[in-house]
């Protein structure tokens, strides 16, 4: 060990997972005591037996209350590039009933208490994150945001969790490229400050963000966007003409506007769309639709020429019409396709009782993913009719679902490679909740 | 590019005794990363059978090679190791893994133990 330099130290230190691992090194030698402080980053959550013996009468006095634990760790530490503070995600399991009324010992977006350390070090800041307990923050506003704002003029990404945040006081940021706020009550109903106080962001993550009334996101710069919003808003809109990558997931919006010309990897989640508005997506290559209703989504699709990569799923097992020969009426151009157990299910039983007629674009398809919830003699059929059509298929997986036994999800997958040697087969299995399994067949 | 420095590495006379067993881990490494790249899972597993055969004294060493060949992942992975295995750990472990000893001054010790006490749940038992 002391053949290592300093720098290689701070190298391995940086790397400890959490503050208190860095704060015990320091009582290993001088040396380690020194080094720690040169160490960049502050990475400190409040765990759940933190939060109990905090409040069991027999921990309660001997305890160092967190806000004074932080403040201890941060001051004077002009080094500090990165500071993320939080509680467990546990925490956010604790029921209202077992909290007593007004403390504020947890409440990290507070003012007063991030006051006293930010000005200090806000300076050098490249990264700050802040995951608040939601107990204690949900019913009390925070100005954080304008404090932020005021003393931490480089930083470069900034996440806020599980708080109320006003946007009173909140100046223009222009070094900041990365904005996630997750579960927060915002008071910025139209994000109109948002877009004025960061607009060069490259990333922003909205998941969660309530208080929106009629949102529209307009940034310039946007590269990757993820917004999750409830059915509060009554219309959603992304003017972003850098969008590249977008994941939006929302209920029954009335109004759905994107102009973004520049996307080309869009997940969109949407139980019902009313009016929606886009234009075309020239670059869009990789598509993912969930829906209750896909074939009435798909059908208000623009044209998906263009789209190489395309994943569908039903989230409602609702007979819809929705079919294979519709797929390819929209999306000619597909090398790959990946069906949800709700959309090969519908797929499956309109064949059934329509059959398929067959396009010319399954002749393009390369590789097909299918999730099944159950195998029966008639899936084979609806299969068979698959490889008709699609004859220059080259790769196949069944990710069955692990109520349907060994032999018979076993049993279809021989059956295919039978009847079609030339395509690889693979088999594997899913089940709600858990890491799909792939399962190896023996030759 | 990269094997440039293992050249100089090889006939650099001070090195030559760790490099046999030390160029035989570090050097497989990048064309490890590259095939593996996209699968995370299983550079963790490559990572985990790398370590068995590997004492902790040797890690040194081998953070010194990664270090000098400029080999970022490699060096990312071995500290990240060592950062992992004095994780959760008393203060006396580590110690001990490292070698060192205290030297602190008599009153120091005590002094930073108290300040720091906070950060002493949950820690293993040796």
């Amino acid at each position: 060990m002391e053949e290592l330099p300093p720098p290689l130290i701070i190298e391995i230190l940086s790397r400890l997972g959490d503050s208190s691992e860095l704060a015990r090194c320091r009582l290993v030698s001088r040396t380690l005591n020194s080094l720690s402080r040169e160490v960049s980053k502050i990475h400190l959550l409040c765990t759940l037996s933190r939060y109990l013996k905090s409040r069991a009468p027999e921990t309660e006095p001997s305890g160092t209350p967190f806000k004074t634990i932080i403040s201890n760790l941060v001051l004077h530490r002009q080094a500090l590039r990165s500071v993320s503070i939080g509680v467990e995600k546990s925490l956010g399991k604790i029921s209202y009933d077992d909290v007593e009324g007004e403390s504020d010992d947890l409440y990290l977006t507070d003012v007063g208490f991030v006051n006293q350390w930010l000005p200090n070090i806000g300076g050098g800041l490249k990264s700050l994150s802040v995951s608040d307990f939601w107990i204690q923050s949900c019913w009390r506003k925070s100005e954080i945001l304008s404090l932020i704002s005021s003393c931490c003029h480089s930083l470069l990404e900034l996440q806020v969790k599980n708080a109320w945040l006003s946007v009173d006081g909140l100046k223009p940021m222009p070094m900041l490229t990365s904005l996630t706020l997750e579960y927060i009550r915002l008071d910025d109903e139209d994000l109109h400050k948002v877009n004025h106080c960061f607009p060069y962001l490259k990333v922003l993550n909205l998941i969660g963000v309530g208080g929106l009334k009629e949102p529209k996101i307009h940034l310039l710069h946007l590269n990757t966007c993820l917004w999750t919003v409830s059915n509060a808003p009554l219309s959603l809109t992304i003017l972003a003409p850098k969008l590249v990558k977008l994941k939006l997931k929302c209920i029954k919006p009335q109004s759905l506007v994107l102009e973004t010309p520049l996307l080309s990897n869009f997940h969109l989640a949407l139980e019902e769309a009313n009016e929606f508005k886009v234009k075309e997506f020239p670059h869009l290559e990789n598509l993912k639709l969930e829906s209750v209703n896909l074939c009435s989504l798909i059908s208000m699709f623009p044209s998906g020429r263009i789209v190489k990569k395309l994943r569908v799923d039903s989230m409602k097992l609702k007979m819809t019409g929705f079919n294979f020969d519709m797929l390819f009426d929209v999306f000619p151009n597909l090398s790959y396709l990946h069906m949800g157990s709700g959309a090969w299910k519908e797929i499956e039983n309109y064949f059934h009782s329509r059959g398929m007629e067959g396009r010319r674009g399954m002749k393009g398809l390369k590789e097909i993913v299918g999730y099944l919830v159950e195998c029966d003699y008639l899936t084979f059929s609806f299969i068979f009719s698959i490889l008709d059509n699609c004859t220059n298929l080259s790769d196949m997986a069944l990710v069955i679902h692990k109520r349907v036994d060994n032999p018979t999800a076993s049993g279809l997958i021989s059956k295919c490679r039978a009847a079609c040697p030339r395509v690889r087969w693979r088999r594997g299995m899913w089940i709600e909740g858990t890491e799909d399994l792939w399962v190896s067949e023996p030759l | 590019m990269k094997f440039c420095t293992v050249k100089q590495y090889f006939d650099d006379e001070n090195n030559n005794n760790v490099t046999n067993g030390i160029a035989t881990t570090v050097i497989p490494l990048p064309n490890k990363h590259l095939k593996i790249k996209a699968n995370n899972k299983e550079m963790e597993q490559y990572e985990q059978e790398l370590l068995r055969n590997v004492m902790p004294q040797e890690l040194t060493k081998l953070i010194l090679a990664a270090n000098y060949l400029n080999f970022k992942e490699a060096l990312d992975f071995f500290c990240r190791t060592v950062a992992n295995a004095i994780q959760n750990k008393s203060v006396d472990y580590v110690r001990k893994f490292f070698g060192l000893e205290s030297d602190f001054e008599p009153g120091e010790e005590e002094k930073l133990c108290k300040e720091f006490a906070w950060s002493f749940e949950g820690v293993d038992e040796d």
